[in-house]
């Protein structure tokens, strides 16, 4: 404990870090950890909290080690920040559903080119139930 | 999806998925996550924009993407439902989506 006190104002920040980008490079490929990160909420809010144990340890030290403490803290909680505003803030961001998207009684032909360069019509599945997902990025 | 595909196979459901993204693009993807199912490239959003989902400005690197959004269709063509998530990050599970087929 001693040495993640001692350490805290860089392990904290890493922590904190890992904890905001894991959610993109492993957590969201999981739907149940995608929808509601409980573990990087854990990673952050462990970040923060180390951060502040390392902070407290060095009350009464030289300025130094009171500014570094104080700057793991604030790296920390950047970290936080950033994961709890993308899950409840950014991700939020989009246009409400257009009328004409309600208004779609049957599905509107297309032909599309598929990854192989293949024309692929929609009515090319007429006779079978199909789901048809619009998505972006890797969702 | 590509995980939930067999579960939709074998009730007789096709899954297709469109995005805005290039030939290439999709390529890479469909190589790098095994998928079998068709993905199909709308750089021109002329299916995004025949279903009203532009989402202008949606693409953090500048341009038009989709607004994310599963649609089910029966074997007449008919949508029988929407699924227009409120948040990007969360999609309907393929429970979800075989309940609203058994509903529909």
């Amino acid at each position: 404990m001693s040495f993640a006190k001692k350490y805290a104002f860089c392990l904290a920040p890493l922590l904190g870090s890992f904890g905001f980008l894991s959610y993109f490079l492993i957590f969201a490929k999981y739907p149940a950890f995608r929808d509601l990160p409980v573990l990087n909420f854990f990673l952050v809010l462990v970040s923060v909290a180390l951060a502040i144990v390392g902070l407290r340890s060095v009350r009464g030290a030289n300025w130094k080690r009171k500014a570094i403490h104080s700057l793991g803290l604030l790296l920390s909680l950047g970290c936080a920040a950033m994961l709890f505003f993308y899950v409840f803030g950014i991700s939020y961001q989009m246009p409400e559903p257009t009328t004409e998207t309600l208004a779609l009684e049957s599905a509107p032909d297309f032909s599309l080119t598929d990854a192989n360069g293949q024309i692929v019509p929609l009515a090319s599945f007429r006779g079978k139930k199909v789901v048809l997902s619009f998505f972006r990025g890797f969702w | 999806m590509q995980s939930q595909l067999e579960e939709f196979r074998a009730n007789g459901i096709e899954v297709i998925a469109i995005s805005a993204s290039t030939g290439e693009d999709l390529k890479e993807k469909l190589l790098s996550k095994g998928i079998t199912f068709p993905l199909l490239a709308d750089p021109e959003l002329r299916a995004i924009d025949a279903y009203g989902l532009r989402h202008e400005g949606g693409n953090p690197f500048g341009g038009d993407i989709s607004r994310p959004a599963v649609f089910l269709i029966d074997e007449e063509g008919k949508i029988i439902a929407n699924i227009l998530t409120d948040n990007w990050r969360v999609r309907p599970t393929a429970k979800d989506i075989l309940d609203r087929f058994d509903k529909g």
